[in-house]
């Protein structure tokens, strides 16, 4: 069960990073950043 | 007017949150390291749940067990802190013990972590500290501040309602908490198995007693109390007026036949042993409180328990001089070494007696952190 969330985790994370650098908007893309963090923090949580 | 975004920035700003997610990472994952806890002189042996139950190696609930023998021969107690590790005092009484108690007569098997992955986390909306210290003659100590119930992380997810193996139903979150699982089962949830191994360590130890120390809130009434099976409640009688005697207020309460999974009530029912919970009060955990922080944990001063305490709403006594972790940490030693002294002046062949333990007296005279020095 643990590693379908890591995979969910880590695809996510991708996809976060891929749009924050593609918004050409500045406050989008610190809220895109923002969003990582905790993507970022639950795929650490996982074991 | 826009901001506009480049490449350079989306990259500042995804290494800004990187550099955010790093510290706040370390600072998470530091709570997953459980502190030391040193092995006092009368330790004679450091296993794991395991050795009793093989099922939990490897798994995050493998608690450590201390077995400490006395020079001469006499029964076995066990003592089990830390079932719920947002209950300071239940942990604390049992890591006091293992460092610092010395046996005249018997064996005494401690856990003082019942439930190790419940250490690793906190409990969420309850805006607890990770982390509350002791002031000891030889420094600071830190000590974790835990969750009721085993870290999701680990077991995970609750079913809308759990309905354990006795066939109580509770709320779902339940299905994570250790002492709603007794008897467990070996091939359950992770805190069945858990619940599992320590039933399995009192199968193969058969104490003659067997302690979980608790805490709760002040406005419970179950608090200030011993919980007692029907097999135990003699000797929790007899020890209550020996406690009266020293002024230590312990209510005894009858554990409920009908309500099935938790200690007082399966071990009692599944195992030769005499069960016995103790609770005290704990502000830290209660509903009434105001900030929660390190100092609430250690002195229980609140001013919102005060106010109940003037309303006459708390099921404990409450002045402005709160109710410190020592006194709380003394009221589960000194019930302990009351209950073991009127079981062994019945049963002498079966004795289990402290040559030295930090009870009421020494506690009062010189607070918990001489005793928590970690060096023995
Ligand atoms: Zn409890």
């Amino acid at each position: 069960m643990q590693i379908v969330y890591r995979i969910i985790t880590i695809a996510l994370t991708i996809l976060v990073v891929r749009n924050t650098v593609e918004e050409e908007d500045l406050s989008r893309q610190a809220i895109g950043a923002l969003v990582f963090i905790p993507l970022l923090l639950r795929s650490l949580m996982i074991k | 007017m826009k901001f506009k975004g480049t490449k350079y920035s989306a990259i500042g700003l995804l290494s800004l949150s990187l550099l955010l997610s790093f510290f706040a990472g370390r600072s998470f994952l530091e709570m997953r390291n459980p502190k030391p806890i040193f092995a006092g002189p009368d330790v004679k042996e450091v296993k794991h749940l395991s050795d009793y139950a093989p099922v939990l190696a490897g798994t995050p609930e493998d608690p450590r067990v201390y077995v400490m023998e006395g020079e001469q021969k006499g029964g076995t107690v066990f003592i089990l802190g830390g079932t719920h590790p947002n209950e300071p005092a239940g942990f604390l009484s049992a890591v006091t013990i293992v460092e610092n108690a010395t046996l005249e007569r018997g064996r005494l098997i401690v856990i003082p972590r019942a439930n190790p992955s419940g250490f690793t986390h906190t409990q969420p909306l309850e805006g607890s500290p990770q982390f509350f210290s002791v002031k000891t003659p030889k420094g600071t100590r830190s000590f974790r501040f835990g969750s009721r119930r085993t870290n999701p992380i680990h077991q995970w997810p609750d079913p809308n309602v759990y309905v354990n193996k006795e066939g109580q139903k509770l709320a779902g979150f339940e299905i994570r908490n250790l002492n709603r699982s007794y008897p467990g089962d070996k091939r359950g949830y992770l805190t069945e198995k858990l619940a599992y191994g320590i039933m399995e360590l009192i199968r193969k130890e058969k104490p003659q007693i067997s302690f979980d120390l608790h805490e709760s809130s002040p406005e419970y009434p179950v608090t200030n109390a011993i919980v007692a099976h029907e097999k135990s409640m003699e000797l929790a009688t007899m020890a209550k007026l020996n406690l009266d005697l020293l002024d230590i207020d312990m209510k005894l309460e009858s554990s409920p036949a009908n309500l099935r999974g938790i200690s007082h009530r399966e071990w009692g029912e599944r195992t030769t042993t005499n069960p016995i919970l103790l609770e005290t009060p704990n502000p830290s955990q209660g509903r009434l409180r105001g900030e929660t922080t390190a100092d609430l944990i250690v002195e229980g001063k609140d001013k919102y328990y005060l106010s109940a305490a003037n309303k006459g709403l708390l099921f404990t006594d409450y002045t402005e001089k709160g109710l410190p972790l020592e006194l709380r940490v003394a009221q589960h030693l000194q019930t302990v070494e009351e209950i073991l002294s009127v079981f062994s002046s019945s049963n002498p062949e079966k004795a289990v007696s402290f040559k030295k333990i930090p009870d009421l007296s020494k506690l009062n005279e010189k607070g918990l952190g001489p005793f928590l020095t970690g060096i023995n």
